[in-house]
């Protein structure tokens, strides 16, 4: 059955902009980290739509979509060892009570 | 095919094999060692060019083209992280310079980056702007001690992975366009008929690559990370990833994309603008240094982002200009900070009132830097700004000459303020001298002498940039 | 079938927003990891619309599999997650929203308008050993530096994470 490209596009727009929302809005690290998936599922979503609709190079797009995942797992493995080195310094991990540094 | 990449392959050998050597315990054997390999790996494109190796053209099915603006822009990479290396050595405080961990992410870092000015196929672009991306977030979180620095870098590390998904949409939506992942193959005509989703995918881009270079709006990690971080981490971050995108920016936008440059040079003018009216306005009140340097350094992006908006080949010779001038002055006088912060263990301009008393040569030397940086001939710097404002006015951008100028102007006015503390302003009592570090002495001794050298005598540099520089660009009357 | 196959989509779809908004939204960021796993899922889903059937194990096995659970370590690690007393959304909620908000509108509206490359042809899915081709071909590259990637993070990680003992 073909879904048509668009409707899969909107999906994605959909992630995309829930996703930036909450990276913008979210006050603890790990929200934030978790609002950053969204938007790279949402780049995915688009990647492996597009190349159905291509037709060509489907399996180089798989592929890609396999190291954007890989890329994923390496930024959040990451933050997460940031995020547990100041939990030893202090309670608390919310982005906007990081107020030592002024912005 | 594997010639091309021999500097990769050592520089990946050597990082694992730091990791696994027992005996490389101190900064005695560990900076030696990471030299010689950085030192190599920059050496053996040269020897086989030297020796009749052609260079290679695009590899591994085209994904990587390795020509001479490959080439030039590796080797300002090497030069950069080589000096990186040397300033870590005179880093006595933070304890990064015993860490083989450090020097082993270092390496790997520098794979990224010696692949980014290559990569012609956006899936290997973007890998290898993550794999230095997220290495940088852990490298400016190495001194873990101090949780000022590694919430620096947390920061540091939210801003760029949102930032890049975001350029990873808009990666997606061009291929959605273009129908291929490879640079060469985009059919502009594609782009040219839906010019809302190739706007949209640009100004995706734009956000991307503004992170990478801190350009304004998405400048907001840099003032705190570079406070925060080590010295000689921030010196790194603040110069060698900055080239490389640049490199991907001439490639990406002036090579490929220039027959739709009148959507992206108006975007990227107008983001010269205000990130270099932003930067030099934020730098002048500050009080700290490394802030300082930080707001110094989104506005010099700014700056040299005019000369890719110039989009002809006299722009991309200015910016490859000005980058090697960037690298020279920054590294330099990061060299300086660095031999401070080890010493006084801050590095507000207080700490600096009266440097040219205790210590008269780096005061010199670092007064040299900050010159340049200001833009005051006859000094490297100086001929950086010019060529770029060139590019811009040979470009009908003269508008953005004349914002350039006048930013220039209320730059060197915040240069001269440093330079005026470190030689105007009394000695606080009681200052000890600085132990001098044989590395960054000799450093900043390199940097400063190669500003001058840049500076009075520019033929020869002027004559590799005509070489390097890819011919499909407009000509733009080449000055040289 | 046809229709059946259609209502399915769009249920997927609207059960990945749905999530998504979850994740974004919810107060407790346990709920909010809920909220993330069902968008992971969704997005499983909707890659085996696309006949994407090895990815959508992938996504399964690494992003629910193995991030989520990451995120849910992370949860813990960072307390107060229950305080009633928290705001969940800082200041700029509002103007984010409205920016969020004309983004994904705009977003979607261009991309309704647009004219995207919709051959029709039915293209048969990419068995799963093409992709084994890819990685060891055209993707060599950047499959090695994928690998370059994950060692330096798991060395830096390490590092970072570890506990010292003079600290």
């Amino acid at each position: 059955m073909l879904i048509p490209t668009s409707h899969i596009l909107v999906v994605s727009a959909g992630l995309f902009a829930l996703g930036l929302f909450g990276a913008l809005t979210r006050r603890n690290a790990v929200g934030i980290l978790m609002s950053i998936e969204l938007i790279l599922n949402s780049a995915n979503l688009n990647l492996i739509a597009f190349s159905r609709s291509w037709g060509t190079q489907q399996a180089d797009l798989q592929v890609a979509v396999l190291i954007v995942i890989g890329i994923a797992a390496a930024g959040a493995v990451a933050g997460l060892a940031l995020i547990l080195a100041i939990s030893r310094h202090r309670q608390t991990i919310q982005a906007d009570e990081i107020k030592e540094l002024k912005g | 095919m594997v010639t091309a990449i021999l500097p990769e392959l050592l520089l990946t050998a050597g990082a694992i094999v730091l990791l696994l050597l027992p005996f490389l315990r101190s900064a005695r054997s560990l900076v030696p060692l990471s030299f010689a390999l950085i030192a190599v790996a920059a050496a053996i494109p040269v020897g086989l060019l030297l020796r009749g190796h052609s260079l290679g053209g695009a590899l591994f099915s085209g994904v990587f083209m390795f020509d001479k603006l490959t080439f030039f822009f590796q080797e300002l990479i090497l030069l950069s992280v080589g000096l990186v290396v040397m300033t870590v050595a005179g880093d006595a405080r933070s304890g990064l310079r015993d860490r083989r961990e450090f020097y082993c992410l270092l390496l790997l870092t520098t794979v990224g980056l010696l692949l980014m000015p290559g990569a012609q196929n956006l899936v290997l672009l973007y890998l290898a702007l993550e794999l230095v991306s997220v290495l940088s977030y852990l490298l400016s979180g190495f001194k873990k001690q101090d949780g000022l620095s590694v919430e620096a870098a947390l920061k540091y590390l939210l801003f760029g992975l949102l930032s890049t998904g975001v350029l990873l949409y808009g990666i997606s939506l061009i291929y959605g366009l273009a129908g291929t992942m490879d640079i060469r193959a985009i059919p502009v005509e594609a782009l040219r008929q839906s010019p809302a989703v190739t706007l949209a995918a640009l100004i995706l881009l734009a956000v991307g690559f503004g992170f990478k270079l801190s350009l304004v709006p998405f400048h907001g990690w840099a003032p705190d990370l570079y406070e925060g971080a080590p010295a000689p981490v921030v010196s790194f971050i603040s110069v060698a990833p900055k080239i490389a995108t640049f490199a991907v920016l001439i490639r990406l936008f002036m090579v490929w994309l220039s027959p739709i440059a009148d959507l992206w040079a108006i975007l990227f003018s107008f983001l010269a603008v205000i990130t270099m009216t932003v930067g030099n306005l934020a730098a002048l009140p500050q009080t700290n240094l490394k802030r300082l340097l930080a707001y110094s350094s989104i506005a010099h992006a700014g700056t040299m982002l005019i000369g890719l908006a110039a989009g002809t080949a006299f722009g991309a010779g200015a910016l490859a200009y000005y980058a090697v001038a960037y690298l020279l002055m920054n590294t330099g006088l990061f060299m300086a900070v660095t031999a401070m912060e080890s010493a006084e263990g801050r590095s507000d301009l207080a700490v600096y009132s009266g440097l040219a008393q205790r210590e008269p040569t780096m005061a010199a030397l670092m007064a040299v830097c900050l010159l340049s940086l200001g833009g005051i001939p006859p000094l490297a710097g100086f001929f950086g700004k010019m060529w770029v404002f060139g590019a811009a006015l040979k470009g009908n951008l003269a508008w953005l000459a004349v914002a350039g100028a006048v930013n220039s102007v209320i730059a060197a006015f915040y240069y001269l303020k440093v330079v005026k503390t470190l030689y105007l302003d009394p000695l606080p009592a009681g200052c000890k001298p600085i132990p001098c570090v044989e590395s960054l002495c000799f450093g900043m001794s390199f940097c400063v002498v190669m500003l001058f050298v840049l500076g009075l005598w520019q033929g020869p540099l002027l004559e590799i940039l005509r070489l390097v520089i890819p011919s499909q660009l407009p000509p733009g009357s080449v000055p040289w | 079938m046809e229709f059946a196959a259609k209502i399915g989509f769009y249920g997927v779809a609207a059960a990945t927003l749905a999530g998504a908004w979850f994740t974004v939204s919810a107060r407790n960021l346990f709920r909010a990891a809920l909220g993330l796993a069902l968008a992971l899922f969704g997005v499983a889903g909707l890659f085996l619309y696309m006949e994407a059937e090895f990815l959508a194990a992938v996504q399964l096995l690494v992003y629910v599999g193995a991030i989520l659970t990451l995120m849910i370590f992370g949860i813990m690690l960072t307390h107060r997650i229950a305080d009633p007393n928290l705001k969940k959304w800082n200041r700029q909620s509002g103007r984010a929203g409205i920016v969020s908000a004309v983004i994904g509108v705009g977003l979607s509206a261009i991309f309704l308008k647009a004219s995207w490359n919709q051959s029709g042809a039915d293209f048969p899915p990419v068995p799963v050993p093409f992709l084994g081709r890819a990685i060891l071909t055209t993707q060599l590259l950047a499959f090695e530096l994928l690998s370059l990637l994950l060692l330096g993070a798991l060395v830096g990680s390490l590092y970072i994470a570890r506990k010292e003992k003079r600290c």
